[in-house]
């Protein structure tokens, strides 16, 4: 009997302790299915559970079986980021990508249940190669403690098996996206510690079904290009009108105006009144010595 | 008696581990979530302001946040790090805001405010599954209260002010920590703003973090931002006038938003990025310098 209690009472302070002193995240994969048919479009999901802790970054090095498996794509459907710091990138046979919360995560709440669960990171989109038997791997996980100080945590990560066959389980469509990335407001701004001091636009926007494919800024009757935030702008005089385009992965457009912030609306504005009083000035000097000479 | 024990484990087990408490994450102790769901309407009519319709008694897919902040101050709604909508407190702190036009998905939504001195509150962030037809709603929402001293360093045995604003006549906890912690209790004013004087004499010489939560009727915020001073040999006063920026706002404008991210970004990874960019300080831009800015998030 004593034996028993004190093998409760280390059971006791392991389960009271442990999960309480140390503070690890996990992330993992999932698959509606673990047995693919050859031939599709399949996907997985990398989800992260927090335990509880506030977390606000992650950046993970995933490793496919290439034999198996062709990299296509990746989409932000539920996803948790708010901001690619790298977004999701193939390299020979890994995928790389980082991401922030801003604000911090510690778990999803559903209201209607107000039940909290693991919240999903990305989904990976592979072609089902051939048959044979695989696995994915985390060839490294960081994430990291919303405390201000980028606190690498303690993250757990497990590998997962799955097989491709003729005889696989075959996945409903999930590249389904119909409505247009989210509405965003880009900004045009200058620092003088960057580009210079010369006038960018920045812009960013989520597609919550498919993802963001790219963005396009057109200036005037310049044409539009593909451009990344922040976005360097030719013309600095700020007179062109800036169209910016978020184009998700569908094909979906949303286009925003630009929406000079009152500060450099202000500058702007005061440079122009400037130049307009010195060739108010200058006519006016013109005139009056053309009347003298006359 | 194993039977006994086994369910003692198993209690303890659930009670002190998983599932996590939501509550227990947050800003404030006493929010809770609560969902209508009812026949989805795609357009509000002139009963948006309630998230219901008047005309058919459906309900349109949306969050509602409910809570106090600062008397009178702007409250912001960020919707996945980016400003939405803002709504202003009544006298008593009070707020409603309803964020409406939403398709069903995951988003991270935040509140913040600004005190009637520009001090700003903490981020209080909630990551919801928004369902088709259903409309959210946060109450209990409460901002920890905004904090500041009048020195910076403190002769020991003078006095420091500690001073700040949250719901008016509230009871605020003072917590000064450092070896040892110190509680102090205070009530804020009509106006919200609270003064401590703190007699530096009961402290060692040494560095200090003070912070403060406070609690009106049956609503608790948790604590809020930490504050520095020092006690030492001389008195050192806090310019109050001066801004202070913090390191993620990188083009100083005072907000840590998608422009400081994207800032950041340009310089990800690259060589010789300029030293206002690294805000660990380890002569790269990483990961970790966009988890300092994602902890400042302003929006």
């Amino acid at each position: 009997m004593k034996r028993f209690l004190l093998l409760c009472s280390i059971v006791l302070a392991v389960m009271c302790g442990g999960t309480r002193t140390v503070f690890a995240a996990e992330v993992y994969f999932s698959s509606p299915t673990q047995d693919f048919k050859t031939g599709d479009k399949i996907y997985f999901d990398i989800s992260i559970d927090s335990l509880g802790e506030s977390v606000n970054a992650i950046e993970s090095d995933i490793l496919f079986p290439q034999d198996l498996l062709e990299y296509v794509d990746y989409y932000e459907t539920n996803s948790i980021i708010t901001g690619w710091v790298d977004a999701p990138v193939k390299n020979g046979n890994s995928v790389r990508f980082a991401g922030i919360i801003a604000g911090g995560f510690s778990g999803l709440v559903d209201p209607v249940t107000n039940y909290v669960s693991p919240a999903r990171v990305v989904r990976l989109v592979f072609l089902a190669k051939k048959e044979g038997v695989g696995s994915l791997s985390f060839a490294s996980s960081d994430v990291f403690k919303n405390d201000g100080k980028g606190t690498a945590l303690e993250t757990k990560t497990l590998p997962y098996q799955f097989s491709v066959s003729n005889e696989g389980t075959a996945l409903r469509d999930f590249s389904y996206d119909t409505n247009p990335p989210e509405p965003f407001s880009p900004l045009i701004k200058r620092d003088d510690r960057f580009f210079a001091g010369k006038y960018f636009v920045v812009f960013e926007t989520r597609d919550k079904e498919t993802g963001i494919a790219y963005f396009k800024v057109k200036e005037g009757l310049r044409s539009w290009i593909t451009a990344t935030s922040p976005h360097l702008l030719k013309d600095q005089s700020l007179t062109s009108l800036v169209r910016v385009v978020a184009v998700d992965k569908n094909g979906n457009e949303r286009e925003a105006q630009i929406s000079l912030d009152q500060h450099t609306f202000n500058k702007a504005g005061f440079v122009v009144f400037v130049g307009l009083f010195i060739l108010l000035v200058g006519v006016i000097i013109f005139a009056y010595v053309y009347t003298r000479k006359k | 008696m194993k039977q006994f024990v086994a369910t003692l484990l198993l209690t303890i087990f659930i009670v002190s581990g998983y599932p996590h408490s939501y509550v227990e994450a947050q800003s404030s102790e006493s929010v809770s979530i609560t969902a209508q769901v009812g026949e989805v309407i795609d357009e509000c009519d002139s009963d948006c302001e309630s998230g219901q319709s008047g005309g058919t008694g459906g309900i349109f897919t949306g969050v509602k946040f409910i809570g106090r902040a600062y008397p009178l101050s702007t409250v912001v709604i960020l919707k996945d790090g980016q400003r939405i909508t803002s709504t202003v407190a009544g006298p008593d702190a009070r707020f409603e805001v309803l964020v409406s036009g939403l398709s069903p998905s995951v988003y991270t939504f935040s509140v913040i405010s600004e005190d009637s001195f520009g001090r700003r509150s903490v981020l209080f962030t909630f990551p919801l599954t928004i369902t088709k037809g259903v409309l959210a709603t946060i109450s209990g929402i409460f901002l920890p209260p905004t904090i500041d001293t009048d020195n910076i360093e403190v002769k020991k045995g003078d006095k420091v002010s500690i001073f700040g604003q949250t719901v008016p006549n509230s009871n605020v906890t003072i917590n000064i920590d450092s070896l040892v912690t110190n509680y102090f209790q205070i009530s804020s004013d009509n106006a919200g703003v609270y003064l401590f004087d703190l007699d530096t004499s009961i402290l060692e010489y040494g560095d200090y973090l003070a912070k403060s939560k406070a609690a009106y009727l049956s609503e608790a915020s948790q604590f809020g931002k930490l504050v520095y001073f020092k006690v030492g040999k001389t008195t050192i006063a806090k310019d109050q006038t001066s801004t202070a920026y913090v390191d993620a706002d990188l083009n100083q404008d005072g907000y840590v938003n998608i422009v400081d991210f994207s800032i950041l970004a340009y310089w990800y990874k690259k060589q010789n990025s300029p030293v206002y960019v690294d805000l660990n300080s380890d002569t790269i831009v990483t990961v970790v310098d966009f988890s300092i800015m994602a902890f400042y998030w302003t929006g």
